[in-house]
């Protein structure tokens, strides 16, 4: 038996490897098939926008939210607060997918979303998105916005030469261009405009009961009463 | 130095000889035990990285940022096959060796020596391109890195057989 022991130790190594490396590439390969047609899908009908889109949540969450929004748009300020809270009340259902749509009846609101581009390159996206909608009130009426986008900048943990540098490359209003693209491409012409799996949601149903039930309809494939 | 050390290996006594001996017979199954579980880890690390490859996954580093800088390089390739799926070809190549001359196979030492040498060499050179030519470090390739270092540390220290056994 000892004169087999290392051949069968062989062996079972050999096995192991092999069992294990095919299983994960079974995985890998069956997770991004499954990604590859769920950006198919999300792109269905209109133009891909910036890549990669700005993307919170797991990439498997039956629910995919893509909101178009203005940084100096009130209910958009709103419906971020509710979309975070809806983000907790459904754990590992939702994601939320970002898209620069700054209107230009607001006066600051390209800066706010160049700011945001500009912090997405630090890998701070949403914590600057966080930060522009929980501070809209005073930027909005602010003299000169850019010292206090500076100062939130500094306060999310940036770069500041980089965030400056950024903000002025072209990067940034490349982005905007895109989602602005994708935007005209869906027919979207107001904010904040969703989008809940591919499917356009009414205004009036932007409420936490309407979106409360437009995910429910997303997740279980029928409306709750 | 080889000269004094043949002189004083002469000049020692049958019985300190005999001691050296079973030392190193005691000491030689547990360096290649643990030159086995070296490979092993390697073995993981390159199966992860190959079957990722074919997946088409871009791999997420941990600790630092330069896996899909590496990794995406042309350098991870050798013609069509990738680096990683070769290391999986190294290290069970090298598990093979350490599992035989654990057991007193005859030439599995110089096997496993050859094969450890050629990766450790592998090794200096790919660190030179993700250090000097691609400017990024790819975590799992470091681990592959440091997995050879060790493993060529611990072949070096195993014994020569004084007699071998087929």
């Amino acid at each position: 038996m000892k004169r087999y022991l290392p051949y069968i130790i062989i062996a079972v190594v050999a096995l192991t490897a092999a069992t294990a490396g095919t299983l994960l590439y079974r995985t890998k390969h069956a997770r991004i098939a499954a990604l590859a047609a769920r950006t198919a899908a999300d792109n269905a009908g209109g133009k891909p926008g910036a890549t990669p889109a700005h993307v919170q949540g797991r990439d498997d969450a039956p629910v995919t939210i893509e909101e178009f929004g203005d940084f100096q748009c009130p209910p958009c300020g709103a419906l971020a607060s509710l979309l975070h809270t809806l983000e907790h009340d459904y754990p590992g259902k939702l994601r939320l997918i970002f898209r620069e749509y700054p209107l230009e009846v607001h006066k600051y609101a390209r800066l706010a979303a160049l700011g945001a581009e500009a912090a997405a390159l630090q890998g701070r996206f949403w914590e600057m998105h966080q930060q522009l909608y929980s501070a809209q009130n005073e930027w909005s009426k602010a003299d000169d916005f850019k010292p206090l986008l500076n100062t939130y900048a500094n306060k999310i943990g940036l770069d500041l030469k980089r965030f400056n540098a950024d903000l002025e490359s072209e990067k940034g209003v490349a982005r905007l261009a895109l989602d602005r693209e994708r935007a005209t491409s869906l027919g979207v012409n107001s904010t904040p405009t969703l989008f809940i799996n591919g499917k356009s949601v009414a205004p009036a149903s932007r409420t936490p009961e309407g979106l409360r039930a437009a995910i429910q309809e997303a997740i279980y494939g029928k409306k709750t009463p | 130095m080889a000269k004094k050390r043949r002189k004083s290996q002469a000049s020692a006594s049958p019985a300190q000889t005999s001691v050296s001996r079973a030392s190193a017979g005691k000491l030689a199954p547990i360096l290649y035990g643990i030159a086995a579980l070296l490979t092993l880890a390697g073995l993981a690390d390159a199966t992860y990285l190959t079957a990722s490859h074919f997946a088409g996954e871009t791999v997420t580093c941990f600790g630092t940022a330069g896996c899909s800088d590496v990794l995406g390089s042309a350098f991870a390739k050798l013609g069509p096959v990738p680096l990683a799926a070769l290391g999986v070809v190294a290290y069970f190549t090298a598990f093979c060796a350490a599992t035989l001359a654990g057991f007193g196979f005859r030439h599995a030492r110089t096997a496993l020596l050859w094969c450890v040498g050629i990766m450790f060499l592998t090794t200096l050179a790919l660190l030179y391109v993700q250090a000097f030519v691609l400017h990024a470090f790819c975590s799992y390739c470091l681990l592959s890195a440091a997995l050879t270092f060790a493993l060529a540390g611990v072949v070096i220290m195993t014994p020569a057989p004084a007699s071998d056994q087929s």
